[in-house]
């Protein structure tokens, strides 16, 4: 037994001496907690690209997808990272799977790095709906709740439903009774195009394609503001059309649950850094995306506030749930 | 056809013809003929593995890639599956069932050249299917909701658990076995968790890689071991042959492709039903049309040719919802529809105004691909079929090795090796049991959104089962589950009617 | 005697679907909807498990009274242990593989299946074998694919190893 101690002494002599060593000290461990080709696993791409391209980082950066129950895998997996050399993106789902009681990790077990983006919700019919404005679909649900069917691609109670229902929560209508029906990947879609659901509610990204082509009609989007160009600029906001009601989709970047003042403040530089390149800029326009950089400390009091916004509204909803 | 078709088709033909981009084409189907043959690794990580590659190269050279690997894995991925009797993904799982017979009866140059010849025949139909029809067939095919996804589960399902009538109940509780892994993990409807035990790694489910590896793969080397001693030497093949196929079996053969391709095409175009079904599907539809049903599952050389030609016609199929209407019609094509937004470019019936060089060059690309796929493969398959002269007592390690490295990439994680173990004991049970497998296989692949599709519609009726009949397409799919249960007792009635009447 | 197939695979259905039915009653309630709706397509998979496994049962006690079962396949004597040690060895390949990375466990891993399975005396050929497999696929994965394999973690193998001193302790 006292050589099982020695050896466990020797080998966290060897750890804590390496973890001393200049951050970063190896290479990158880049997590998108869903699967390849979504936002998440997008903007993590982005970001190591940039960051590596412009040499803001020297370390190789491969992205790594650990999808599953909607980042919840992913968290759980960085929650048990001690190497401060992992980093992860994140947005609203990181505190709505916490608040439905998916999981009982939540925000505070991850170091929020920077917020980089911001994305907006969308609405959309199809384009031979009855339902011309946000208006015409809020007063139907008014009378009866169940004669909309709403699909969306999240799961229920976490982000494409949760904006649906603040927005109509705004509104007036009584949330609690309108049927929700989660799809998987753009089974939504073909759903919303083949009649099968009447509004799909999503993220601006998913739409602008049918918008253009003209199958699908956009009735709101959940920006503060309109869409400066391209084809959604024509889509009026839902305060607009006065519904007083936002849901921003924040993305960011987030490190290993307590890491190293130096290693935090490092990575904050970097990503600062980088979101201020051209490369970064050209990305974020040609995605969609709104640009935004909100440091470390700032990022962390923002995540505490939102998270007791989505906990009242999931409250309201009935869809709060503390974890098992 | 009218000529803007033509013109347009060679104005793709073009682009793909580049050589930078006929180069990239040879190089991506190479890689992915060798990435569908490891077990575990298959065409949606292959085009995951390569998103990196939208960074340094433009778009139209990066996606004729990413086709040219989704093209190399669909024809790859039976190769294992005929000499090992280990399925790459579920697309191949049909391609076991003669495949496998066929290499054991020392016919495997004949079993991999139909493989590639019916692949290649599938993809080339369909490649033509998708310039001249894809528009009407993908609006036809959004008529499918819900509810017609969940009868048409049942009905796949339906037809292979009734694949043997012997064992008729048998196949039915494999098939439940199957139904019921599935619905492990947080369930999509209601986020609540089920028979996941508390832990983080059961919450995304039992991935179905891991069930077909398990309990095909390793459960059928546990079951070799039975008579490894005694028997193991015998199955080593010394004596090579051409990888070609003779007359007599291009004669059974040909219409069975023919004939199999539209069923894959059409599945193909189905955003919510994918290779899997398409090649179970035909291999079963096929058996119930030959004459000589007994031979299925014991080395017919059609009941390889039919899934093969269906699950390639099956891959072009899914391409069309993604350059129609922007929906991605599988999870290969899913990723591929994110690499076109890393462009900023649309997906959907605009590409073909906006970016011509992109929509048109790709299509070109898939016929060309299918040529250089067939090319390839045939001189590679003299090549692997070499792997029959490896003793089994040293090939069975290296593929036990092969298959977990397979499982680690799905999730970058070994938490599943453990789940992979059980799932191989359980198919070495199943098997020393006789029950049949390939229930139990199509119930994984189809058995979450199976469900998702019935609890849909629930949701879109408020509850009420009527939905279930509320299209034509429903209860023509209705009729065909009944019959394809029915059918092996009607033909087996008509048999005897025959022979009295010819006693008589 | 070994027991009937027919019978043991009727009882392992009902088996099942009696164990798989009574984890489904403690399925937490959704909710949004239906509370039950989480509940309601696992209950129908059980239900068809025990039905079937019935069914089973009642056509073996049938037949036995007719003709008797085909014998199974002869086996080799030695197969038992074949089979355990390949699960064992699988399984501990499971746990050593992300703690002690893919090269040293691999190696191990790979020596012990070969020695298991072809057999301690051609113990030569198995190191070669062994080093050419676990090398081979390494670069591949690596260099050709980009995969990143699990290499050896101090921070891993330090946390077990207090956890078993702790447990010493």
């Amino acid at each position: 037994m006292f050589r099982k101690l020695a050896v466990a002494a020797l080998l966290t002599a060897v750890f804590a001496s390496s973890a001393l060593a200049a951050f970063p000290s190896r290479n990158f461990e880049c997590i998108a907690p869903a699967g390849p080709g979504g936002g998440w696993d997008t903007t993590m791409r982005m970001v190591a690209r940039v960051l590596t391209e412009k040499g803001i980082i020297s370390r190789a950066m491969p992205v790594i997808n650990k999808p599953g129950g909607g980042g919840g895998v992913a968290l759980a997996y960085i929650n048990a990272k001690k190497d401060p050399h992992t980093i992860t993106v994140y947005s609203p789902p990181l505190l709505l799977i916490n608040l439905t009681g998916q999981t009982e990790l939540s925000y505070k077990n991850v170091t929020p790095l920077a917020m980089l983006i911001n994305d907006f919700g969308a609405f959309a019919v199809p384009d031979d709906s009855p339902y011309k404005t946000i208006g015409d679909l809020f007063d139907a649900l008014k009378k009866d709740p169940k004669s909309v069917k709403l699909g969306g691609t999240s799961s229920p109670g976490s982000m494409d439903h949760i904006q649906f229902l603040h927005a109509a929560k705004a509104a007036g209508v009584e949330v609690k009774d309108i049927p929700y029906i989660a799809f998987q990947g753009g089974e939504a879609l073909a759903a919303l195009l083949g009649g099968h659901i009447d509004v799909y509610t999503t993220g601006m990204a998913e739409v602008v394609g049918p918008l253009e082509a003209g199958d699908v009609r956009v009735l709101a989007l959940t920006s503060p503001e309109r869409i400066k160009e391209g084809p959604l600029a024509q889509v009026p906001t839902l305060i607009e059309q006065g519904v007083n009601a936002t849901f921003v989709n924040w993305r960011g970047i987030f490190g290993v649950p307590n890491m190293s003042e130096e290693a935090r403040s490092f990575m904050e530089n970097a990503l600062r850094q980088m979101s201020e390149t051209p490369e970064w800029a050209e990305i974020c326009t040609r995605n969609g995306w709104t640009q935004v950089f909100m440091g470390s400390s700032d990022f962390a009091a923002f995540l505490e506030k939102t998270n007791e916004e989505y906990k009242s509204l999931l409250e309201a909803i009935g869809l709060y749930q503390q974890a098992q | 056809m009218d000529t803007s078709v033509i013109s347009n088709l060679m104005f793709g033909f073009s682009v793909a013809m580049k050589w930078q981009n006929f180069g990239m084409m040879i190089v991506g189907s190479a890689l992915g003929t060798v990435l569908g043959m490891l077990p575990g690794l298959g065409p949606s990580t292959g085009i995951a593995l390569l998103l990196p590659l939208t960074f340094v190269m433009p778009a139209e050279m990066a996606l004729i890639t990413m086709c040219a690997v989704y093209y190399g894995a669909m024809f790859g991925g039976s190769r294992s599956s005929i000499l090992l009797n280990i399925p790459g993904d579920g697309a191949a799982v049909a391609s076991c069932f003669d495949g496998y017979p066929m290499a054991q009866q020392g016919r495997a140059e004949a079993a991999l050249a139909i493989s590639a010849i019916a692949s290649f025949i599938g993809g080339l139909i369909s490649c033509v299917a998708f310039v001249a029809i894809a528009v009407p067939v993908a609006r036809f095919a959004l008529r499918f909701g819900p509810p017609e996804y969940f009868v048409l589960m049942i009905f796949a399902l339906a037809a292979t658990a009734a694949i043997s009538k012997e064992a008729l109940l048998r196949g039915l509780i494999s098939m439940f076995i199957g139904l019921a892994l599935t619905t492990v993990g947080i369930d999509l409807q209601s986020g609540v968790q089920r028979f996941t035990f508390g832990t983080v790694e059961l919450q995304s489910g039992i991935d179905f890689v891991v069930v077909i590896i398990g309990v095909y793969g390793l459960g059928e080397i546990l079951h070799e071991y039975q008579t490894l001693r005694t028997k193991g030497e015998a199955h080593v093949q010394k004596k090579f042959g051409r990888i070609w196929i003779s007359w007599e079996d291009w004669r059974r053969c040909w219409l069975p492709m023919l004939r199999q391709t539209p069923i894959g095409f059409f599945i193909g175009v189905l955003p919510g039903a994918g290779g899997t079904i398409a090649a179970m599907m035909s291999y079963n539809n096929e058996k119930q049309l030959s004459k000589h049903p007994e031979e299925f599952g014991r080395g017919a050389i059609e009941g390889l040719a039919a899934p093969e030609a269906a699950n390639n016609a099956c891959s072009i199929g899914a391409m069309i919802p993604m350059f129609t209407l922007g929906v991605p019609g599988s999870g290969t094509t899913a990723v591929m529809l994110g690499a076109l937004m890393i462009y900023g470019l649309q997906p959907g019936p605009l590409l073909f105004q906006h970016n011509p060089e992109i929509a048109w060059g790709v299509i070109a690309s898939l016929f060309l691909a299918n040529v250089i796929c067939a090319i390839i493969n045939i001189p590679l398959a003299g090549l692997l079929v070499r792997v029959l002269a490896v003793p089994p007592r040293v090939l069975y390690p290296l593929v036990i090795g092969m298959a977990f490295l397979g499982v680690y990439t799905i999730n970058y994680s070994a938490s599943e090796f453990v789940l992979l173990t059980l799932l191989g004991l359980l198919g070495y049970f199943m098997k020393c049991y006789k029950i049949p497998t390939a229930p139990l296989i199509l119930a994984v692949v189809v058995g979450a959104s199976m469900e998702q599709s019935f609890r849909q519609a629930l949701l879109m009726s408020d509850g009420s089962g009527a939905i279930f009949f509320r299209s034509s397409i429903c209860n023509v799919l209705w009729l065909l589950a009944v019959l394809s249960i029915a059918w092996p007792f009607i033909s087996d009635w008509r048999q005897k009617k025959k022979s009295a009447a010819a006693d008589a | 005697m070994p027991m009937r197939r027919d019978a043991t695979v009727g009882l392992f259905s009902v088996i099942l679907g009696t164990l798989y039915g009574a984890e489904t009653l403690q399925i937490r309630n959704a909710t949004i909807g239906n509370p039950w709706a989480p509940r309601v397509f696992p209950l129908g998979i059980s239900f068809f498990l025990i039905a079937l496994g019935v069914a089973t049962l009642a056509i073996d006690r049938k037949k036995t009274a007719g003709h008797a079962e085909a014998k199974p396949k002869p086996r080799d004597p030695g197969c038992i242990k074949l089979i355990v040690g390949t699960v064992v060895l699988c399984g501990a390949y499971g746990f050593a593989f992300e703690p002690f990375g893919y090269i040293v466990s691999t190696l191990a891993f790979m020596f012990l299946l070969l020695t298991l399975v072809n057999e301690p005396k051609r113990w030569v050929s198995n190191i070669v074998i062994t080093l050419v497999f676990t090398f081979a696929l390494w670069g591949t994965f690596v260099y050709v694919f980009d995969i990143m394999l699990p290499s050896f973690n101090m921070e891993e193998i330090g946390g077990w190893v207090s956890w078993i001193s702790g447990g010493g302790v």
